[in-house]
């Protein structure tokens, strides 16, 4: 456990009230920090909306995304039932699981999952979400890299809760709406980038979000300008780096 | 406001095209990958966000293809479209 990246993380997860906060920069920084931190090799995230109905917000790979879709399609996994019980759901080896979850049970392994844990997003009896934590080998989940997930899922939870109610409290609905809009310009950009550079759409999606990190910008911002063309990312190191490995590898 | 034109097509789009049982949910799943997608016909076509959906979805119609199977191709690099329509398809 790397604790000076743990103390960093629970700072950044904390820090919602700065000017240009991004709902997606934000979201994304929980699962990525999850898979740093933790024995685990991917995390997604669900959050509710008004309706009560889930919505994939943010994803530490393309993989996981397209799997937390698949929960929510097939309306069975254990991201929906550790949302709503409200309580954590695990399940230590998938290939035992396929009388829970036949269909999820399936899709994870076949995407490379062998066991999960699903951590709510809760505050008192206010449950708004779900993180789940996936790794490629069979096994329970170390108890203390389970209670560290939940620490840091509750205080974003909670830093969630405290926008909301500072920067709209008369519209709830209004920071999920903003992050799936977002989702859409950001999947844009992601194509765009990933055809111009001949990257796949993880490399494109970092490229965006080193570029918005290096330059203290938000993500969906450099998204838009690099959607509508009125920014380049010609300068950005990531996006140089990527292109120069593309030139020297020989094809295939 | 092309971008946002753009988007009001693809949702509209996508709701029209929902159709009962799982294919809505399909589409919701697939609703990424028509992102993805648009954002790499901006590249090979040199147009923007909202001229990259119209052909987009003009290639589906003309051949009768479903909008989220059209951009599956393009986004696993099995189909590029070109400036000139007549060329689309063409390596």
């Amino acid at each position: 456990m790397d604790g000076q990246l743990l103390s960093e993380t629970f700072v950044e997860l904390t820090d919602t009230m700065v000017a240009g906060f991004d709902v997606i920069d934000f979201l994304h920084v929980l699962t990525d920090r999850s898979v740093q931190l933790l024995d685990v090799s991917a995390a997604g995230l669900l959050l509710a909306d008004p309706r009560g109905e889930l919505r994939v917000v943010a994803a530490s790979s393309e993989a996981v995304r397209m799997l937390e879709l698949f929960q929510l399609q097939n309306d069975q996994g254990p991201c929906l039932d550790c949302f709503r019980a409200g309580r954590p759901v695990a399940a230590a080896d998938l290939s035992a699981e396929a009388q829970r979850w036949p269909r999820f049970a399936a899709a994870a392994q076949q995407a490379g999952f062998a066991a999960v844990q699903a951590l709510p997003m809760r505050l008192r009896d206010q449950v708004i979400g779900a993180l789940n934590l996936f790794r490629a080998v069979p096994g329970a989940f170390d108890p203390a890299d389970i209670r560290i997930g939940q620490a840091l899922a509750d205080v974003a939870t909670i830093s969630l809760l405290h926008e909301r109610s500072m920067r709209h409290s008369d519209t709830l609905n209004e920071q999920l709406q903003t992050a799936l809009n977002s989702r859409v310009i950001i999947e844009q950009a992601k194509g765009k980038l990933a055809e111009r550079l001949g990257l796949d759409m993880d490399q494109a999606f970092s490229v965006l979000r080193d570029h918005a990190r290096t330059r203290n910008l938000r993500l969906s911002d450099v998204a838009l300008a690099f959607v509508d063309g009125s920014e380049t990312l010609a300068r950005t190191g990531a996006a140089q780096e990527h292109s120069a490995r593309r030139d020297r590898l020989p094809p295939g | 406001m092309l971008l946002l034109d753009a988007q009001d097509q693809a949702g509209g789009d996508l709701a029209a095209l929902a159709g009962p049982g799982g294919q809505a949910a399909d589409l919701a799943l697939r609703r990424a990958e028509i992102d993805q997608a648009t954002g790499m016909l901006t590249e090979q076509l040199g147009a923007g966000i909202g001229d990259a959906f119209v052909r987009l979805r003009a290639y589906a119609y003309a051949r009768d293809l479903r909008l989220t199977d059209v951009a599956r191709d393009i986004v696993a690099r099995r189909l590029r479209l070109h400036p000139d329509p007549s060329r689309d398809g063409e390596a």
